[in-house]
């Protein structure tokens, strides 16, 4: 029976210790640091007045989402970010997410774009406790959306930016931000009330 | 055996379920350090500051608890309930008069403290920190984090730290006006 015992302890031990990282892992989020980064690493493609390249791109969802399907019907804000697991994309995504009455009240839709494939944008919003707006993938034809506004840096990841675009297709507004830092959620607002008015 | 075993097996869950969730800080003092940001004069009274700038040191009671939290912070969003609860039992305890409540909104604008505090109708004081400041020298902990902070002879001595979502409340709260009480 001691040996039984013996033999059950590193079980029953590690058994504790998978309770204990499993809380640790719902508690805090683990991500990446990358570090600074260069602020901006390209160079725009579009302006504001222009017309916003279309594009069709995988949603985490399932299915994809066709930028032109907004038209005559809702604004729409896109929010690249840089990667999945990072610091700073963890914690600007669920942001909008809370604010996501805001965005529909003044007829906005949030598009979540990024250059990661489905399985790890998946994974990575469920660890974020979920988003409500769509998140799509541009990694293949790798940053072909981000290339086509110019704004894929040269490492393969997109700029932290915000584009938006409004009923006619039109973009309104360009936001290419320092990639080490968030955009202030009362920026993009005011912008969407400008649209309104 | 299987008795033995399974009487080894609840110990150990025990002894898991018994584990402090809070860690220490590297300090055990907390920075005195600005408050920033637009509040009413009720929750001026309620924090027992003058008009004009204020730091941590200038609120009139023994005990302080902070909450350092973002607008962003998912953990934040689900816990803002329950700290306003807290709250709500704090200003309802025989220990209302020693402590007060504030927020201080990591790497958050006015804007985005505004917003939070309205969506979530948060009642005590939230104050903003756009550029990290007060959140550094906190020591870049993770969100939300809560601290008591033991005012009464102005040295600032953190009596609890918890970093991350408060999974029992009623525990927690229990601690926090256990100190307060002594």
């Amino acid at each position: 029976m001691r040996r039984a015992l013996l033999f059950s302890l590193p079980v029953l031990g590690l058994l504790a210790w998978g309770l204990l990282a499993s809380g640790a892992l719902a508690a805090h989020m683990e991500t990446f640091d990358p570090g600074r980064l260069k602020p901006t690493d390209s160079t725009l493609k579009v302006k504001v007045g222009d017309a916003a390249p279309d594009f069709t791109l995988p949603a985490i969802s399932g299915g994809t989402v066709t930028l032109s399907d907004y038209r005559g019907k809702k604004n729409v804000v896109l929010s690249f970010v840089p990667a999945a697991w990072t610091p700073v994309c963890s914690d600007q995504w669920p942001g909008y997410n809370l604010a996501l009455d805001m965005f529909h009240g003044l007829d906005a839709e949030v598009i979540g774009i990024s250059e990661d494939n489905i399985p790890s944008q998946a994974m990575w919003v469920k660890a974020m406790h979920g988003l409500d707006f769509p998140v799509l993938s541009d990694f293949w034809p790798h940053g072909k959306v981000a290339g086509a506004l110019g704004i894929l840096r040269s490492d393969g990841m997109a700029e932290r930016a915000i584009v938006i675009i409004d009923k006619k297709g039109i973009i309104r507004y360009l936001d290419v931000h320092d990639i080490n830092s968030r955009p202030d959620l009362g920026g993009i607002i005011h912008e969407l009330e400008k649209l309104a008015e | 055996m299987k008795r033995h075993l399974l009487t080894l097996a609840a110990f150990l869950l025990a002894v898991v379920a018994a584990l402090p969730s809070a860690t220490a800080t590297a300090s055990d003092v907390f920075p005195d350090v600005a408050l920033q940001g637009k509040i009413s004069p009720e929750q001026r009274q309620y924090l027992g500051v003058p008009d004009g700038d204020i730091r941590l040191s200038d609120i009139n009671a023994d005990f302080v608890f902070v909450e350092v939290f973002s607008m962003y912070c998912p953990i934040c969003q689900h816990d803002a309930p329950g700290v306003n609860d807290m709250f709500a039992r704090v200003l309802a305890s025989a220990e209302a008069d020693k402590i007060r409540f504030v927020g201080i909104a990591a790497g958050n604008t006015p804007f985005e403290v505004a917003f939070y505090r309205k969506k979530f109708g948060v009642q005590f004081p939230l104050f903003e920190d756009p550029d990290y400041t007060a959140h550094k020298a906190v020591g870049n902990v993770g969100t939300p984090a809560y601290y008591l902070v033991d005012l009464r002879d102005r040295r600032r001595a953190i009596l609890v730290f918890h970093e991350g979502e408060i999974k029992d409340k009623d525990a927690f709260l229990k601690n926090v006006l256990g100190l307060v009480g002594k």
